[in-house]
């Protein structure tokens, strides 16, 4: 049995148990209160015969208050007892069954650099990088949580938490109105899709926009306008538009609404999706308005929804309304364009007609729909087209089990990794702290430079390029994840690292380097007394971390591995393999793969370039 | 396990299961107290009557009244507690059928393989209980073999939408304990975390049920009680509730709160104040015989904080009078600042710190939030060496940036020739392509998150039919002879690209250098 059915039997009687105890705690307690009310109107009845002298001997009942009492409580706390026996039998097979039982903690294998609570860590911090990277690590995570809500439409908290980032000092960051006032558009818009079903509004930003820029038929933009075109349709033929309306309130009226709206909006579409709309438009003919869902005369309508799933050629064993629609794939993930696409569109489709009937309880539909939409606006606000946080955290979900299993391996082999045991993020930072090491060798040879230690970090964290994790990671679904060309070296095994240093980044050094002078023109640059005066002014400190960050980066960088071209059989490998292969370029060596002669000389630089 | 399955996904939401039974049971405790006292109450009411049975009628009548008055305000306190317990195990369902929406999103050999399900959740048990292969190995088994029972199909689009949900709870249970600062002190109904459930509630009715939001939102009251306000009531009440559960897990709570409320007399120079109470309420936790053998551990831990006392009193002394030369050299002694820590925060953070042990223990809950276990592996996982601080993909702006950007693009402009070397890099040809860099891990807040994070362990992906035109550019050649698969591309740049591809040119759209196609030539990188 897996665990999720053990789960589900267990919480099955647990509940059962739960009601039946309290049934039976209520009922007890009301017959109890039931014959004390008896008691009480006998003893009215008394008081009031008392009164009148009608009767003067008692004529109640004498009850035996106290064995009822005994009764309650002892029929009380057996029913208790019972629950009780569930309560621990719950605990014993799920809670404290070893099998139900992973902890988090052990798969926080490399702990970020964020404290938990905001509360010094066991061990004490030492260094005051290491204080200052957290907060302002704290900080972005609060910008990356701003921008998923905005991009997911939840902008309801956005800017109480825009308040919680510092605004006070020269660098402050801020979000500018206008980008704010087009989030809300967005979310009215989404809101629009999502809540009431009305999808106007975004056929007529896509249609706006479509005019403006780009509108060639593989648009992304045309592709997803005629999505919603579709389901427009769908909705216009299915009632008025309005969720309210149910498939059997199908009006004539509406067949025509529909048809009037195709000769109107479907025109543009017609040459590329011809297939599509044929089914779709079919649906006109055979949608019978006097039958409702159900009823003697509707096979005809499964029948045709049969035979259209067959002939657009999905799978028609799929459950409803799960599992037919493939998530959008990240545009770099550019191989097979055509084809994903037009699978994308026919599963769609097949998506509406399996569902017409109750097409507005098909909520994965509608919410499809609207993260397409949001992409296409992202896009449009030249933002990426999906919640970076959502996506990172999308592959933490996907990749967990690989973590937790080689913390696991670790454990078992006596080995701490780093985040495991109490105290996790402190202890990380300490191993961090006590493994210091800048990155000054810039003029070391990169073909004898030495490979540094796996947790080699710098003062200010910044993960050297030789911090690998020490396993793969599973490759299905890495279409999901795939967002640069990566290319591994064949010989060395290394992977490419393509020149990122950026114009930006020098300019900044040397703008943040003036400025200092400038300000304390008394300070030498040496470290120790910049470090001094890093911990007695947090302004200055981070000026400082900022520096040494743009210093690691741009010595990270200065090690940017460059991809060659070998001429005779135009392989690939990295510049420094084939270094290597050649003593430098004194010898002649042979491709790895196809063992070609190439001198260095026959080596040309390339550069993957993914449009 | 080197996927997602459906196991590990209950696995590691037992927290979620944990929570509300530990409810459930603090609540039936009060079920059971509820029953006791409302049965003395009523044996000393039915004593009265039995006791005198010529009691006249009007007086017995009262009596009974009282009797029913009494038992009709336990009924209502039953009840209260009754719904209580009904809510807590509601969410013990919504949270079972919220798993099970997973039983759709499986593989589809799975499905098909349903004969021998059991078989193999129990060999996935026992292999994670022993966890004795290499991490190697079972990822290549994962990689390449069929898909394992109840494996996760990503492909599926409603999983994804499943995720964001569980996204969105992960940020809501951050939110919610995290939610320190002035708002917290100043209005205690404003918590963020809060607010986002209930605007979150709003589209998914039934989303509320999947988190523990209430002891969630507890914990960050008392958190902050001690952390910020340096306040003791909250956490007092919180630990006279869970008295019982606390002394089970050994906790060492009570102490900490007594030892905090003593600085603080300390603190206020209450000092016969703070010796009574010391004498009264700390003194027996310096005795060995006062721990049992599950707690002895305390005991040393305890008494060197205990046997700081006097120094503490010492200190104070000195510190009204810190103006002589003696007193100089003492407070730059190690105990003095040690001492001088203990009266400013430190007495807090080590209760705040014990809260939270405690809570978590109690709770069953990790030790981080869920929302850094997650963000930390998907960051790792996704970090190549080919990312970089995408300063476009982002809405937020610092004012540096406006002078920055004025720089920068004169900088490139001037410095630059189209054909440099410097623009063929991810960070430059994204830009100049206006094309959008999608990847997670090159956005400003999470490049600066994971950068103490490894890079990822990968394997050579690149686009399909790579050629190298040639400058040295590696493109998607499909993409090249038909520009119209190029998003963002203009009518104008298309019309000039297909007149060019019709004399069998082509053109680099990041150079604009015009190439012979058949000079374009197939690479293999593997």
């Amino acid at each position: 049995m897996s665990l999720l059915s053990a789960l589900d039997k267990e919480i099955g009687i647990f509940k059962v148990s739960g009601d039946a105890t309290f049934t039976s705690l209520i009922s007890e307690t009301d017959s109890f209160v039931a014959e004390l009310k008896s008691f009480e109107a006998e003893l009215e009845q008394q008081l009031h015969n008392e009164e009148h002298e009608t009767i003067s001997e008692s004529t109640v009942k004498v009850r035996p208050l106290e064995k009822l009492t005994n009764e309650w409580y002892k029929n009380s706390i057996s029913s208790i007892k019972t629950y009780n026996t569930s309560i621990n039998k719950f605990s014993k097979n799920i809670l404290n069954n070893p099998k139900f039982l992973i902890d988090l903690d052990d798969a926080y294998t490399y702990p970020l650099n964020l404290n938990n609570f905001e509360i010094p860590v066991k061990g004490e911090i030492n260094s005051m990088a290491t204080i200052t990277t957290a907060t302002s690590n704290y900080h972005e995570l609060n910008k990356a949580v701003v921008l998923h809500l905005l991009k997911t439409c939840q902008s309801e908290i956005v800017e109480d938490l825009i308040a919680k980032i510092p605004a006070n000092n020269d660098d402050a960051a801020f979000i500018d109105q206008r980008t704010l006032a087009s989030f809300q558009e967005l979310k009215r818009i989404v809101d629009d899709i999502l809540i009431n079903h009305k999808l106007k509004d975004a056929i007529d930003w896509l249609a706006s926009k479509a005019s403006l820029t780009d509108s060639n038929e593989y648009s992304k933009n045309l592709e997803l306008e005629f999505k919603f075109h579709i389901l427009q349709y769908a909705l216009i033929l299915n009632g008025n538009g309005t969720s309210s309306n149910s498939f059997d309130q199908y009006k004539f009226e509406s067949a025509f609404e529909a048809y009037m709206y195709t000769l109107e909006h479907f025109s543009k579409f017609y040459s590329k999706y011809t297939n599509e709309f044929d089914k779709m438009i079919l649906l006109l003919c055979f949608v019978n308005p006097n039958a409702s869902a159900g009823s003697k005369e509707e096979p005809q309508l499964e029948d045709l929804f049969n035979m259209m799933k067959g002939s657009i050629g999905v799978g028609s064993n799929e459950r409803r309304g799960t599992g037919r629609l493939s998530p959008p794939l990240p545009s770099s993930a550019s191989s097979g364009l055509k084809t994903n696409r037009s699978d994308q569109i026919s599963s769609f489709v097949e998506e509406i007609l399996v569902s017409f009937q109750t097409i507005h309880k098909n909520q994965p539909l509608f919410t499809f729909l609207a993260y397409e939409f949001i992409s296409e606006y992202c896009k449009e606000m030249k933002l990426s087209n999906n919640s970076s946080l959502f996506q990172s955290i999308l592959a933490g979900f996907y990749n967990l089990p690989n973590f937790y299993k080689y913390s696991k391996i670790q454990q078992k082999l006596g080995r701490a990794t780093l985040g495991s045991g109490a105290g996790v993020a402190g202890a990380a930072q300490q191993q961090l702290q006590s493994e210091i090491k800048y990155e000054d060798d810039d003029d070391e040879d990169p073909s004898t430079k030495r490979k540094p230690l796996p947790h080699m970090f710098n003062g200010i964290g910044v993960a050297p390029y030789s911090y690998e994790l020490p396993f793969q990671l599973p490759d299905s679904n890495s279409e999901l994840f795939n967002f640069h060309p990566i290319f591994i070296c064949p010989v060395s095994k290394e992977q490419l690292i393509p020149i990122t240093i950026s114009e930006e980044m020098i300019a900044d050094r040397k703008r943040k380097r003036i400025d200092r002078k400038s300000l304390s023109p008394n300070l030498s640059d040496s470290v120790s007394v910049a470090n001094l005066d890093y911990i007695s002014k947090n302004s200055d400190a981070d000026s400082m971390y900022d520096n040494r960050i743009v210093d690691s980066q741009i010595t990270l960088s200065s090690r940017a591995s460059q991809v060659v071209v070998l001429k005779f059989c135009q392989h690939l490998a990295l510049r420094d393999s084939v270094l290597q292969l050649s003593k430098k370029g004194t010898e002649i060596f042979k491709c790895h793969y196809c063992y070609k002669k190439h001198k260095l000389t026959d080596v040309s630089d390339a550069f993957f370039i993914d449009i | 396990m080197g996927e997602p399955t459906v196991n590990f996904h209950v696995q590691v939401r037992s927290p979620q299961f944990k929570i509300p039974t530990e409810l459930i049971k603090k609540n039936f405790k009060s079920i059971q107290k509820l029953i006791e006292k409302q049965k003395k109450q009523v044996t000393d009411e039915i004593a009265k009557i039995n006791k005198n049975q010529a009691l006249p009628t009007a007086v017995k009548l009262q009596l009974v009244r009282k009797l029913i008055a009494g038992f009709e305000q336990f009924r209502k306190k039953l009840r209260d507690a009754i719904q209580k317990d009904e809510e807590y195990r509601e969410r013990l369902i919504a949270r079972k059928e919220h798993l099970l929406r997973l039983n759709d999103f499986v593989k589809k050999e799975e499905q098909q393989g349903t004969g021998n399900d059991d078989e193999g959740e129990q060999q996935e048990i026992t292999d994670e209980g022993s966890a004795n292969n290499s991490a190697s190995t079972e990822t290549e088994k994962g990689a390449n073999s069929a898909a394992l029972p109840g494996e996760l199909d990503l492909g599926n689009y409603s999983l994804i939408n499943w995720y964001r949900e569980e996204t969105n709870l992960l940020l809501v249970d951050y939110l919610i304990r995290s939610n320190i600062g002035e708002r917290a002190s100043k209005d205690k109904g404003d918590n963020l975390g809060i607010t986002l459930l209930d605007s979150l509630s709003a589209k998914h009715p039934g989303i509320a049920k999947l988190i523990d939001f209430d002891v969630y939102e507890e914990f960050n009251k008392v958190y902050t009680s001690i952390f910020i306000s340096h306040d003791l009531t909250d956490v007092i009440s919180w630990f006279n509730e869970n008295k019982l559960s606390l002394k089970k897990i050994n906790s060492n709570l009570e102490f900490e709160i007594k030892y905090c409320r003593l600085l603080s007399l300390i603190e206020k120079n209450q000092v016969s104040e703070a010796i009574r109470y010391s004498q009264e309420n700390l003194s027996m936790y310096g005795n060995k015989e006062n721990y049992n053998d599950f707690d002895m551990a305390k005991h040393p831990t305890n008494l060197n904080k205990l046997k700081s006392i006097g120094g503490l009193l010492l200190y104070l002394s000195i510190n009204e009078s810190s103006n002589t030369f003696s007193s100089n050299l003492v407070i730059n002694s190690n105990g003095y600042k040690e001492h001088e820590k203990l009266l400013s925060h430190g007495r807090w953070d080590s209760l705040a710190q014990c809260f939270l042990d405690d809570f978590n223990t109690l709770y069953g809950i990790s030790k981080n939030y869920p929302l850094f276990v997650y963000l930390s592996a998907g960051l790792s996982s996704l970090k190549t060496k080919s990312c970089y601080c995408n300063e476009k993909n982002t809405v937020w702006k610092s004012s540096m940036d406006y002078h920055k950007d004025e720089e920068t693009t004169q900088n490139n402009n001037t410095k630059n020739l189209p054909t440099s070397k410097r623009l063929r890099g991810p960070n430059q040809y994204y830009s100049l392509l206006s094309k959008v860099n999608n990847c997670p891990v090159c956005s400003p807040e999470l490049f600066a998150l994971s950068k103490n994070l490894p890079y990822a362990q990968l394997i050579t992906k690149i686009f399909n039919n790579p050629r190298k035109l040639p400058n040295g550019n590696i493109y998607p050649f499909d993409m090249l002879i038909h520009p119209e698969l190029q998003p963002g591309i203009s009518p104008e740049t298309l019309e000039s690209r297909k007149q060019l591809l019709d004399v069998d040119k082509i053109k680099d759209p990041l150079t604009n250098e015009i190439f012979n196609c058949k000079d374009c030539v197939r690479v293999y990188p593997a």
